[in-house]
C-alpha cells in the first residue's frame, strides 16, 4: 500500500490543506503514488504531525493520531490501482473499501488486508531520536549494550504469543525496540545457532571415529554452502556506507560470548572488533536504520524516517536516500529533513515544501506554473548546488555570512574594477597599482577565489 | 493627475522623482503639519494612511523596490485608478491590494517626530527593510535628492552581478561611505542578488543574441551591464 493523497480539513496549523503524491504528467511513472517523499519546512510547520498522519492511516489505527486530529482523509493505493479511502473523523478511522464496504470495525478491516496483503510489512518507522529512545531504555535497564537484552532464538521460542498485523509494523519510536530487533536478526540468529551447532557436533563425531569426523563436516559444508550466511548478505549492503567510516559489518562468529548469537557486530577494516558502546552515533544511526530496512521486506512497506541527517556527516548525507531506497526499492518512503544535502537526492515533485501562509496556516510551495506536468516545475534540487538549494528550497535569504562575505564581495569587486582601470591606463607596474592589487589578491583568498567564478 | 511618472520609463537606482503624490488627502493632511512644524501623530503601519502612501511611491518609483529595484507591483495595481476622487487609496481584494513592500524611513531618526513625512518615506521590497531596521543612513545614496547620482558613486560587476563603489571615486572616506550604503540598502543582499542573477542573465543572454526584451526591475543594473 503507498499513500497518493492526503486532505486536512483542520489540525492545528493545517486548513483546508491537501496534498498530491503521485507523479505529475510526463512523467513515466504519471499518476502512481511517488516512491519517495521529502518532507520539508520552518521547525513548527508540522513535518513530524503529517509522519503521525501517515503512520495512523497505514498502521489503520487511530491512536498514533493526536486525538484532536479530525476530519483528516488520506487516499491509499493498492495492488491493481484500488484505492482505500480513509477518514479521521474525531478520532475514529473509517475505510471505504474499493467493494463498497465502509468499515469502523477492526476485524472486518483485517480480514480485508490478511487477504490481499498476507505477507506485507506494513510500517517501518524510525524517529529523529532513534539512538537516544534506545540509549533511554538501556538506561532504565541499567545496561549500556542492547545486546544483553536481545534473545536468542531458544529464548524466543519460550515466549508465548502469536503473530498479528502488529508483527508486522517496525515502529521504533514505540517501548518495543528490543523485541522488533529480535524479530529483525531472527534468520542472523538462526544461522548462528545452525553454525554453533555443526560445529558441536563436528568435535562430537571426531571423538568417534575420523571417517564420522569427514560425513559430518562434509554436511556442514553442504550445509553452507545451500545456505548462505546471511551476514554476507548484510555485509554486502551495508559496508559501502560503513566502509566511509572504515568499518564494516563482522561476518563470522567467534562465540567467544553468548552476545555472539544476539547481534551485527562491526569491525574497524583492519578487523579490530569495535563493541556496541564504542559505537559513533553516526555509526549506530546508520545500522539502527538500515539494517531492518534490507533485512525486512519491505514491497508495499511505508517507511518514515524523521531527519535522516541525525549526526552523519555531510559525504555520508550526499548518499543516505539513494542508499536507503536501494535496500528497499518497492516501498514508498517518507523523509523529513533540514538538510540541503539530503533535499538533492529528490525530484522536485517529491519535495513537499511547507510553509507559514500570511494568515498563519501552512501551504504547500508549489515549484510548477499552470499545469502539473514535469517540463512547468522551474525549482529541481538536482540541479543546484547547496547554497541554492539553501536560497530556493529551504529560504535561506543569504548565501553566507553576511556580515562578512556580501562586504568583501562589495570591496572586491571595486578593487577588481579598479585593476581593469588601471591596466587600461598602464598603471598596475605603479605604487597604487601594486597596492590595489595586493589589497584585491588578499580579499580573493579570504572569499577562497569564488570571487572569481562567474554566477 | 496625468499618470505618466517618468519613473515607468527605464532611466537609473533610479533617482526618484517624488513630485507627484497620487495620495491627495494624505499630501493635505501631512502639508498641515508641515506648515505649523507641528509634531506627527504616531506613525504605525495600521494608520489609514499606510497603505495610501506606499501605494502612490510605488507609482513614483516605478513599481520597484526604492533601492534594490525589485519588481513588486505593476503599473495598473499602483496607478491613478486605485485612488478616489479625494485621493483614497480604494482598498480591493487580498490579491489585488497586498504588495511585498513597505514603507522604509529613510532616515530612520526622523521617524518619532515626523513619522509621516514625504521626503523621508520609500516603498521598499519586504524582503531587505528587516535588516536595514533603525541603522543610521548616509544621504549620499539617497535616491531623491537633487545631487543623487548613481553614475557617480556607483559601479556594477556584470560577472557577479554586485554593485561596488565606482572605482573612480579616489577619496576614501567617499568609498567607505558608499560601500557602507550598499550594505545598509541592501543592494548585494542574498536574495535580492540571487533574483538579480537570474532575472538579468537571461535578459543578457538575449541580448547578446540580438533579442532585446523590455526590462521592468533591477533598472540600473541592467543599464550598467550595457554600458
Amino acid at each position: 500500500m503507498k499513500i497518493s493523497y492526503l486532505e486536512i480539513r483542520a489540525y492545528h496549523q493545517f486548513k483546508d490543506f491537501t496534498l498530491c503524491l503521485t507523479y505529475p504528467k510526463g512523467h513515466e511513472k504519471e499518476g502512481m503514488p511517488l516512491d519517495k517523499v521529502c518532507l520539508i519546512g520552518q521547525s513548527g510547520t508540522g513535518k513530524t504531525s503529517l509522519l503521525n498522519i501517515c503512520r495512523a492511516f497505514v498502521t489503520r489505527d487511530a491512536s498514533h493520531a493526536g486525538s484532536d486530529m479530525r476530519h483528516i482523509m488520506a487516499v491509499s493505493y493498492l495492488k491493481g490501482g484500488m484505492k482505500v479511502i480513509s477518514t479521521l473523523r474525531h478520532g475514529r478511522l473509517v475505510h471505504e473499501y474499493p467493494d463498497e464496504r465502509e468499515s469502523e470495525n477492526m476485524a472486518h478491516q483485517r480480514e480485508y488486508w490478511e487477504e490481499r496483503y498476507p505477507d506485507t510489512n506494513i510500517l517501518i518507522s524510525f524517529p529523529a531520536e532513534i539512538n537516544t529512545n534506545l540509549n533511554q531504555i538501556l538506561q532504565e535497564k541499567n545496561s549500556d549494550n542492547p545486546m544483553d537484552y536481545l534473545k536468542t532464538d531458544s529464548e524466543l521460542a519460550k515466549e508465548p504469543g502469536g503473530k498479528g498485523a502488529e508483527d508486522r509494523i517496525f515502529d521504533f519510536e514505540r517501548n518495543n525496540v528490543l523485541e522488533v530487533w529480535n524479530r529483525i536478526l531472527k534468520d542472523i540468529n538462526d544461522y548462528k545457532v545452525e553454525d554453533l551447532k555443526y560445529g558441536q557436533r563436528t568435535t562430537k563425531a571426531l571423538n568417534i571415529s575420523i571417517e564420522e569426523g569427514e560425513r559430518v563436516f562434509e554436511e556442514f559444508r553442504k550445509w553452507k554452502k545451500d545456505c548462505p550466511n546471511p551476514l554476507e548478505n548484510l555485509a554486502h549492503q551495508l559496508n559501502p556506507i560503513l566502509n566511509k567510516f572504515y568499518l564494516k559489518i563482522k561476518k563470522d562468529f567467534d562465540f567467544e560470548s553468548a552476545d555472539d548469537l544476539k547481534f551485527v557486530k562491526i569491525t574497524t577494516l583492519s578487523g579490530v572488533e569495535v563493541p556496541y558502546n564504542g559505537w559513533s552515533t553516526g555509526t549506530k544511526q546508520v545500522i539502527l536504520t538500515a539494517t531492518p530496512i534490507f533485512k525486512l521486506d519491505t514491497k508495499d512497506t511505508v517507511i518514515l524516517i524523521d531527519e535522516p541527517e541525525r549526526s552523519l556527516y555531510p559525504d555520508i548525507q550526499t548518499g543516505i536516500v539513494d542508499d536507503y531506497t536501494r535496500l528497499a526499492p518497492r516501498a514508498q518512503f517518507f523523509f523529513a529533513t533540514h538538510s540541503p544535502i539530503i533535499a538533492s537526492s529528490f525530484e522536485p515533485w517529491e519535495i513537499v515544501e511547507l510553509r507559514f501562509g500570511k494568515d498563519g496556516h501552512v501551504y504547500r510551495e508549489k515549484y510548477y506554473e499552470g499545469e502539473d506536468h514535469v517540463r512547468n516545475y522551474s525549482i529541481d534540487p538536482r540541479f543546484l548546488r547547496w547554497d541554492g538549494i539553501l536560497m530556493h528550497i529551504f529560504d535561506l535569504k543569504v548565501e553566507g555570512n553576511e556580515a562578512f562575505r556580501t562586504k568583501a564581495l562589495t570591496k572586491a569587486c571595486r578593487l577588481n574594477a579598479k585593476l581593469k582601470k588601471l591596466r587600461a591606463e598602464s598603471r598596475i607596474e605603479t605604487e597604487e597599482g601594486r597596492k590595489t592589487l595586493a589589497e584585491f589578491e588578499w580579499l580573493a583568498q579570504k572569499l577562497a577565489w569564488r570571487f572569481d567564478e562567474k554566477s | 493627475m496625468n499618470g505618466s511618472p517618468k519613473n515607468w520609463h527605464g532611466g537609473l537606482m533610479r533617482k526618484v522623482d517624488k513630485t507627484e503624490i497620487l495620495a491627495n488627502e494624505y499630501a493635505s493632511w501631512i502639508a498641515e503639519y508641515e506648515k505649523i512644524s507641528r509634531k506627527h501623530v504616531g506613525y504605525s503601519a495600521s494608520h489609514k494612511y499606510y497603505k495610501d502612501v506606499l501605494v502612490s511611491l510605488l507609482w513614483c518609483q516605478g513599481g520597484v523596490c526604492a533601492y534594490t529595484e525589485i519588481f513588486i507591483a505593476n503599473r495598473e495595481r499602483c496607478g491613478p485608478d486605485n485612488f478616489d476622487e479625494q485621493g483614497r487609496y480604494m482598498e480591493r481584494g487580498k490579491e489585488e491590494s497586498g504588495f511585498a513592500a513597505q514603507l522604509d524611513h529613510f532616515d530612520s531618526t526622523l521617524k518619532a517626530a515626523e513619522g509621516w513625512k514625504w521626503d523621508n518615506f520609500f516603498a521598499v521590497s519586504d524582503k531587505i527593510n528587516v535588516q536595514k531596521r533603525n541603522k543610521s543612513v548616509d544621504y549620499i545614496l539617497k535616491p531623491d535628492t537633487p545631487e543623487y547620482d548613481p553614475h557617480r558613486f556607483l559601479g556594477y560587476d556584470r560577472d557577479r552581478h554586485i554593485f561596488h563603489a565606482n572605482p573612480d571615486l579616489e577619496d576614501e572616506c567617499i568609498i567607505e561611505r558608499v560601500e557602507e550604503m550598499i550594505d545598509l540598502l541592501g543592494l548585494n543582499y542574498g536574495t535580492i542578488r540571487d533574483n538579480r542573477i537570474r532575472y538579468l542573465s537571461l535578459i543578457l543572454k538575449r541580448l547578446s543574441l540580438d533579442l532585446e526584451e523590455p526590462v521592468y526591475q533591477f533598472f540600473t543594473a541592467y543599464q550598467m551591464c550595457r554600458e
